[in-house]
């Protein structure tokens, strides 16, 4: 995947948990095939052994098989999360496909799920995806490259964001999962944000229906089964609609906190409804920086996405 | 490739490695299993590929670690053909035994059979369903 190797700082941590040695193998091949230097790969048989060996090495990312004796990965990876690890990224391959399971992997905050069989490249790709804000090069890259990976809402920002309006209903928010136009619902709530200072379109946010639902749903407190008809039928009522909207808006000053060269103020300008074959919104969807993608997963409401994008000034 | 191969009274060829995978249906109490037949040869291939080292650098343990990922992953794609929809708790590979081949010949039935050929070696892939639940004519 990556020809030159990328110097680190400092080590990233993989631990392997497959109760078979070749896919662990296969695994440890993966990751090394993504370029990372130094890496630290350290593997279990079973998720007992892994809950072991994260007691003294705290892995940057777990990669897990579901089905292993003793532990399960699934139970393995809701053992992590009481012990506090919540920060520890874990990432499923696997031949489990009922989505009540991969549901939970997901709530547990899994940042990908791979299907057995799968190939190196496709293991490597999520590997990157999955650490590349941890991997850290030693060398300074240019001004101008730097500026290519400004995110316009820093995931913690979003955290706190979500927090003030969803109250003390439970939530998962993976960071970097692109959104991509196969991915939209029908109907999704764009948000066009203005700069000081800044002519046109400062950024674009994006949140699916599903998103819409759960953000604008939980934030009227809604019961999950109210949310889930709303996301089946892809219809969020007004005050989810309305509260959605104040989220947008409140997003703003996330987008202020990371402006280039800043302070400026970002206020939200125009939201509205746009169809997913809108063809501005396949346009943005395709921009390959400068953009903060996200997905919300909420117990019994299930899961959507969003995502901001800074635009050319 | 992987052909069907029709019912037949014939006894399954020998392979070096069985592994065996049980499947349980919950909503019928229906128990079942896949078997998968690899012979030495696919075995070495198999281990070679997947561990990525040279053929003599491959140790016994390695060829049984191997096929029984193998037969894993065939099985998740069978066990939608035993459950018909429903879900299907799905096992452990493990070596199939004496105790297994016994499970086989008292309670089971072949359900299906598929094979995948290369040159003269074949890799056999068998779906055993219990006899409760005869095959659907």
């Amino acid at each position: 995947m990556s020809a030159t190797p990328i110097l680190l700082s400092k080590p990233l941590k993989f631990l392997v948990v497959d109760d078979s040695r070749a896919i662990q193998a296969i695994i440890r091949r993966s990751i090394l095939r993504c370029g990372y230097e130094p890496v630290e790969v350290r593997t279990a048989l079973d998720g007992e052994q892994a809950l072991d060996i994260i007691e003294t090495f705290v892995p940057d990312l777990v990669i897990t098989d579901w089905h292993m004796p003793k532990v399960s990965g699934l139970e393995m990876v809701q053992a992590l999360r009481q012990m506090g690890h919540a920060n520890i990224r874990v990432g499923f391959v696997t031949t489990e496909k009922t989505p009540a399971m991969l549901d939970q992997a997901i709530s547990n905050g899994a940042m990908f799920i791979l299907h057995k069989p799968f190939n190196d490249a496709e293991l490597a790709a999520a590997v990157v995806s999955s650490v590349k804000d941890l991997a850290k090069p030693v060398l300074t890259q240019p001004a101008v490259e730097e500026s290519k990976d400004v995110e316009p809402v820093m995931e913690s920002s979003l955290h706190k964001q979500l927090q003030a309006t969803l109250g003390k209903i439970p939530f998962r928010l993976i960071a970097r999962e692109p959104m991509t136009t196969d991915k939209l619902t029908p109907n999704n709530l764009l948000g066009l944000y203005v700069g000081t200072g800044h002519k046109g379109v400062y950024a674009i946010g994006v949140m699916d229906g599903n998103a819409v639902c759960m953000v604008g749903g939980g934030a009227s407190r809604k019961l999950p089964p109210e949310v889930r008809a709303a996301m089946e039928s892809g219809q969020p009522d007004e005050s989810m609609l309305n509260n959605a909207n104040v989220f947008l808006r409140a997003v703003a000053l996330c987008m202020a906190e990371t402006a280039v060269p800043g302070p400026i103020t970002v206020s939200l300008a125009k939201a509205s409804i746009v169809k997913n074959t809108f063809a501005k919104l396949s346009e943005v969807l395709a921009q390959s920086g400068r953009r903060s993608d996200f997905r919300i997963a909420i117990p019994g409401y299930g899961e959507g996405r969003m995502a901001f994008f800074l635009m050319a000034a | 490739m992987f052909q069907h191969v029709p019912q037949s009274n014939d006894a399954l060829p020998f392979a070096e490695f069985s592994f065996y995978v049980p499947l349980k249906l919950p909503v019928a109490d229906r128990r079942g299993g896949v078997g998968v037949l690899i012979q030495q040869d696919d075995a070495i291939n198999v281990a070679t590929n997947m561990f990525g080292v040279a053929r003599q650098d491959i140790k016994d343990d390695d060829l049984g670690d191997a096929c029984a990922e193998v037969c894993n992953v065939f099985t998740d794609c069978m066990a939608t053909h035993f459950g018909g929809g429903q879900q299907v708790e799905i096992g452990l590979p493990r070596r199939a035994g004496l105790a297994d081949y016994q499970f086989f010949a008292e309670s089971c039935v072949t359900r299906a059979i598929y094979q995948g050929c290369s040159g003269a070696r074949r890799l056999l892939i068998v779906l055993y369903d219990s006899l409760r639940f005869p095959v659907p004519s």
